[in-house]
């Protein structure tokens, strides 16, 4: 019975949409069905070879010429609640800078900025793809960079090859960088920084801590994060007494923490995404890990990330190439203040260094399309090089390689005022609360 | 319920599409098949030769010459053979890793390690064949799953894989090397498996499909068939995983051996219609278009309509296009041989058209 | 740590795996489906907990007690979830090739994921529940509370569900539809409803587990594949359809993983459990406990 029902639907569905072109080479059980399947693709490539000169400028209704800039994130996927930050900064600066009236470019026009974002579910396989497609089907010059240093790899090889300038908030790996590509240029310290200011400020306490142990996801960026961190503390007289890789499926950590509290050791770097930084909070606690100090590295200091473990998440530290209460100047928003403000008012949330470098991938842009004379990826690309020029994300400089000038900063949750800048000691708030109480004591 | 609207819809169809011309563009298909492959391959191998260059469309392109290799040797095993495979992309990340480490840390050249890809990814198979073989059904595809899961781990926590930071491959030939290479591959294999299909070893894969044991009772080496077609299925999925490799320009445990794409495949094979060599074909041509289609339309809610789609068209079309359409074919020779009249309710004629 | 502290930790998150994979079972056994959105309803199971709770207390935190008034409510969302997409959806492939129901499935997972982003985003969230003390300390050996609970909570659904199985009607009827459908047709049985009932029960357990799992680990929309595949491995360690073999399999699973984790390192859990999974299937097919499953 439910076999009969089902083809009566098929035949309604074959009917209704008379899928006839489909039907002709559907047959061919012999293998004709190659050659028409093909043939249609072909057909619409022909506008491939010709993207270069169409240029991404081209007239808005407003009579104003655009800009696209384009990329992808990850909005769906491992990382699908990160990306989301890069996404809203991105829209509402660009946002912004067109109701101020666009872009004063240096070849005397002034454009208005559009954006074209596509999700890549932060799946390495898929930015290619999308990086071609948006250069030569949008005809996009200027490419935004994708979240984790995974899906960057592809989509830098795709920016070089296709000499067009690609700026990026959020692939860390060194790996990137290393590959002597001219076109790519990252606002985020490489991940092997991660961890060094926050070794260094526990090295510079009282109590100076002895032991370290780190517990590093199977992944590039933290795999990266934990191997600066063990090159770090070959430099020091720390011992580490802890050195454990997990899987990202694996979600609980209790036999590692185990290790970790048998061990003694004082400090502890978690490298690994928000996710893990809640299950090391809350079993920290039930574990009754009592460490000096404890660093989880990616999405320790989101608002979310405080919420969900509550007083559980006291003490924690984590590293920020950015300030929230940083005071920069900006073309865009007036100064960093007033761009933590926009972001509370229009997505309910406090930014964290992933929005303001999401911003300022935006600026770097903007910076280079007022200063060039002409309106061209080379020439943008040329100075984003040598350009030197503040945002809400402080000032942006990038080095030989294409990584931009900037070291680590440490915050740490403190139960009364809340998140404190603690490290380094001029831009300092406060002072770390080190050693950290423990958990009987709270 | 809704009969007569049925009746109206399905009679529209007959109008334009009468199950007849069905009927005899399959005869004609199977008269001609190797004519047609060949036309495939000239009207297939024409586009860089007319223009096309590296970009956008060649990579969609490849990419659909790539799904259909990989859905074509699902099916070999899958729709062939009977044997539901979970973990075919073991041999496409073994290949790709293979040809990654060849080419980067020994600077084998790319054919060379390609050849070896291949060759590494059949002895693979003809190892875990020998214990996943003798699983069925549920069994096999939960066994081959487990292959497909170890592997990506393993790959994960050794140094010559690179780790989770996989592979960097940066010096790679063009675009164009890529999209006859992935071309050629498919059209060989598409020979291989035609030729293949009417011969005693395509009747006996069949036979095992249908039922094992009189298979094995008929006298057939069932074991044997069904290794050999299990690793020349994973000779052509490894030599697409290490064109990937080195096409995509970076690897890790999470591309290489993904499961995602494991079932994508699945998915194309059935929907084209499996069992035949057209079927995984046009399935991998019309999902990854789809596919690309959505992902540029649709962002934030593609894999919502995705997998609406794929649910639809399961429900929708459970036969495949092929199948499908075979049996709207075989419907009109029902009629013709004058078996119920036209005006009859679809439904007996559709029993008996499957029977 | 000694041998027993690993053997803790894996009971005490290996009971969790276990009554997710105990519906993941009865699905298999009795519909003949193999269910890849079970790691969804997981999922679901946990956000409907947050947002009750959430919506008790104002920001997801509570005495236990608070905590353990959300899981029916799990329970009971997740089992109307079920039903409905066997009786829409599923109920229309069954009987058809293998490969079918499992894309359907698998439609139905990526498509829940990528709703679920879209309502809650992809943030992780947990749920914290107070206590004074959060461990029970004996012996050397640690015990965190919630993690106690969760456990007694997990094998108490499964308790549930055999009992229900064996003892009421519909329990009754579920296992004839699983033996021959057109047999308990004959007797009476409605199929299609008794399917779905199966399908709303595994579901609901799989919810009621997720209610723990936001407590002592995390949900995310993304979380579910995980728990799908363990489930897939802990089946093939108890054998298909039985509950007290997925019981002992999860058991087993969460001890295996937990010893790789103490005695080699975390990094070869997976590997380890998916080539045990390979071997099992291959010496044993029919699971340490199977009940004659068919090969």
């Amino acid at each position: 019975m439910a076999d009969k029902q089902n083809r009566r639907t098929f035949l309604r569905v074959a009917g209704s949409t008379g899928a006839v072109g489909l039907a002709g080479l559907a047959g061919c059980s012999g293998g004709g069905g190659n050659g028409d399947g093909e043939s249609t693709d072909s057909g619409g490539s022909t506008d491939g070879g010709e993207s270069t000169d169409g240029g991404t400028t081209g007239s808005a209704d407003s009579g104003m010429d655009t800009i696209t800039l384009g990329g992808s994130m990850s909005l769906t996927g491992d990382n699908a609640d990160l990306g989301q930050l890069y996404k809203d900064a991105y829209e509402l600066t660009i946002q912004r800078i067109n109701d101020n009236g666009g872009v004063e470019a240096g070849d005397g026009n002034t454009y208005e900025l559009e954006m074209i974002l596509r999700d890549d579910g932060t799946d390495a396989s898929t930015s290619k793809s999308i990086y071609q497609e948006l250069i030569d089907r949008e005809n996009v010059d200027y490419l935004l960079g994708p979240y984790s240093s995974t899906v960057t790899l592809p989509a830098s090889a795709v920016a070089a090859q296709n000499q067009k300038p690609m700026v990026e908030g959020g692939g860390a790996s060194p790996e990137i960088f290393a590959q002597g590509n001219e076109w790519i240029f990252g606002l985020l310290p490489t991940a092997n920084k991660y961890a060094k200011s926050y070794i260094d400020m526990c090295l510079a306490q009282d109590e100076t801590p002895e032991s370290i142990a780190i517990l590093a996801e199977d992944g590039t960026f933290s795999q990266s994060t934990a191997e600066g961190a063990r090159n770090k503390i070959e430099q020091t007289d720390l011992e580490l007494v802890v050195d454990q890789t997990f899987p990202s499926g694996t979600s609980d950590l209790s036999t590692n923490l185990g290790r970790v509290r048998d061990a003694g050791a004082d400090v502890l770097l978690l490298c690994a995404h928000q996710k893990h930084n809640i299950i090391l909070a809350n079993q920290m606690e039930s574990q009754g890990v009592n460490v000096d100090a404890a660093m989880g590295t990616v999405g320790s200091l989101n608002e979310s990330f405080k919420n969900e473990v509550g007083a559980n998440g006291d003490y924690i530290y984590g590293p920020s190439s950015w300030a929230v209460n940083a005071d920069f100047e900006d073309p865009v928003y007036g100064a960093t203040g007033d761009f933590v403000s926009a972001i509370e008012e229009n997505y309910d949330y406090t930014p964290d260094y992933h929005s303001a470098a999401g911003e300022a991938v935006i600026m770097t842009f903007v910076d280079a399309f007022e200063n060039v004379s002409e309106v061209t990826p080379t020439a943008v690309r040329d100075h984003i090089r040598q350009a030197e020029f503040s945002t809400v994300y402080g000032t942006v400089s990038f080095d030989d390689t294409g990584v931009i000038n900037k070291n680590m900063l440490v915050y740490q949750w403190q139960p009364d005022p809340g998140l404190q800048i603690t490290y380094p000691e001029n831009v300092a708030q406060s002072d770390p609360i080190y050693p950290m109480p423990d958990w009987s004591e709270r | 319920m809704s009969t007569s609207e049925s009746e109206d819809s399905t009679g529209l169809l007959r109008t334009v599409l009468p199950p007849n011309q069905v009927d005899r563009v399959f005869d004609f298909c199977g008269e001609n098949g190797w004519k047609l492959l060949a036309l495939g391959a000239v009207v297939g191998a024409l586009p860089p030769l007319l223009g096309l260059e590296q970009g956008y469309y060649m990579t969609v392109v490849s990419e659909m010459y790539l799904f259909a290799i990989l859905a074509l040797s699902w099916d070999l095993v899958g729709g062939q053979t009977g044997y539901p495979s979970f973990g075919n992309m073991a041999f496409f990340g073994l290949g790709a890793y293979v040809t990654a480490i060849l080419v980067k840390d020994f600077a084998v050249a790319f054919p060379v390690a390609l050849i070896a890809a291949g060759l590494l990814a059949l002895l693979f198979a003809a190892l875990i064949g020998a214990v996943v073989l003798r699983l069925r059904g549920h069994y096999f595809a939960i066994a081959t799953l487990g292959v497909l899961l170890a592997a990506q781990q393993i790959s994960r926590n050794l140094d010559i894989t690179g780790g989770a930071s996989g592979k960097i491959l940066l010096q790679v030939p063009s675009g164009t090397v890529f999209y006859y290479l992935f071309f050629g591959v498919l059209i060989a294999e598409m020979a291989l498996i035609y030729y293949l299909s009417n011969t005693r070893f395509g009747f006996i894969l069949n036979a095992i499909r249908d039922d094992e044991e009189k298979a094995t009772a008929m006298g057939f080496n069932t074991t044997y068939y069904k290794t050999a077609a299990w690793m020349l299925a994973a000779l052509f999925t490894g030599v697409a995983g290490g064109t990937y490799s080195l096409f995509n320009t970076f690897i890790d445990p999470q591309t290489a051996y993904n499961g995602a794409w494991n079932v994508e495949l699945i998915a194309m094979a059935l929907l084209g219609g499996s069992g035949t060599v057209a079927g995984p074909v046009i399935g991998a041509f019309g999902l990854h278009t789809l596919i690309e289609f959505v992902e540029t339309a649709f962002v934030g809610w593609q894999l919502v309509l995705l997998g609406g789609a794929v649910i639809v068209t399961v429900i929708g079309f459970p036969e495949g296009v092929v199948g499908t359409l075979r049996e709207y074919a075989s419907e009109m020779a029902y009629y013709e041989r004058g078996g119920m009249a036209a005006v009859d309710s679809g439904e007996d004629t559709e029993v008996t058209a499957d029977e | 740590m000694a041998v027993t502290q690993f053997v803790v930790n894996g009971l005490l998150v290996g009971a969790l795996f276990a009554a997710v994979a105990v519906g993941f079972a009865l699905i298999w056994g009795v519909v003949d489906i193999i269910n890849l959105a079970h790691g969804e309803m997981v999922m679901l199971g946990g956000y409907t907990s947050y947002w009750v709770l959430s919506l008790i207390t104002g920001n997801a935190e509570g005495s236990p007690a608070l905590f353990l008034v959300t899981v029916p409510a799990a329970i009971g969302v997740l089992y109307v979830v079920g039903y409905a997409l066997q009786r829409t959806l599923v109920s229309r492939v069954i009987g058809t090739d293998i490969f079918l129901t499992l894309l359907v499935t698998f439609g139905i997972s990526i498509a829940i994921q990528q709703l679920a982003i879209q309502a809650w985003s992809a943030n992780p969230r947990s749920i914290q529940v107070s206590f004074a003390d959060p461990s029970l300390v004996a012996a050397g050996l640690v015990i965190p509370k919630m993690k106690l609970i969760a456990f007694v909570g997990a094998i108490l659904l499964t308790v549930a569900l055999y009992v229900f199985l064996q003892r009421t009607r519909t329990g009754r009827a579920i296992r004839a539809v699983s033996q021959n459908p057109e047999a308990a047709a004959l007797v009476g049985i409605d199929v299609e409803h008794t399917r779905a009932v199966t399908f709303g029960v595994s579901s609901a357990i799989a919810g009621g587990v997720g209610a723990f799992i936001a407590t002592i680990l995390n949900i995310q929309p993304q979380m579910g594949l995980i728990y799908t595949l363990k489930s897939f491995v802990i089946v093939v360690f108890g054998g298909v359809g039985s509950i007290p073999g997925a019981l002992v399999g999860g058991l087993l699973l969460g001890s295996v993983e937990e010893l790789t984790a103490g005695f080699v390192s975390s990094q070869w859990t997976l590997a380890v459990s998916f080539t045990l999974l390979i071997v099992l299937l291959v010496v044993k097919p029919n699971g340490l406990f199977g009940e004659g499953a068919e090969q």
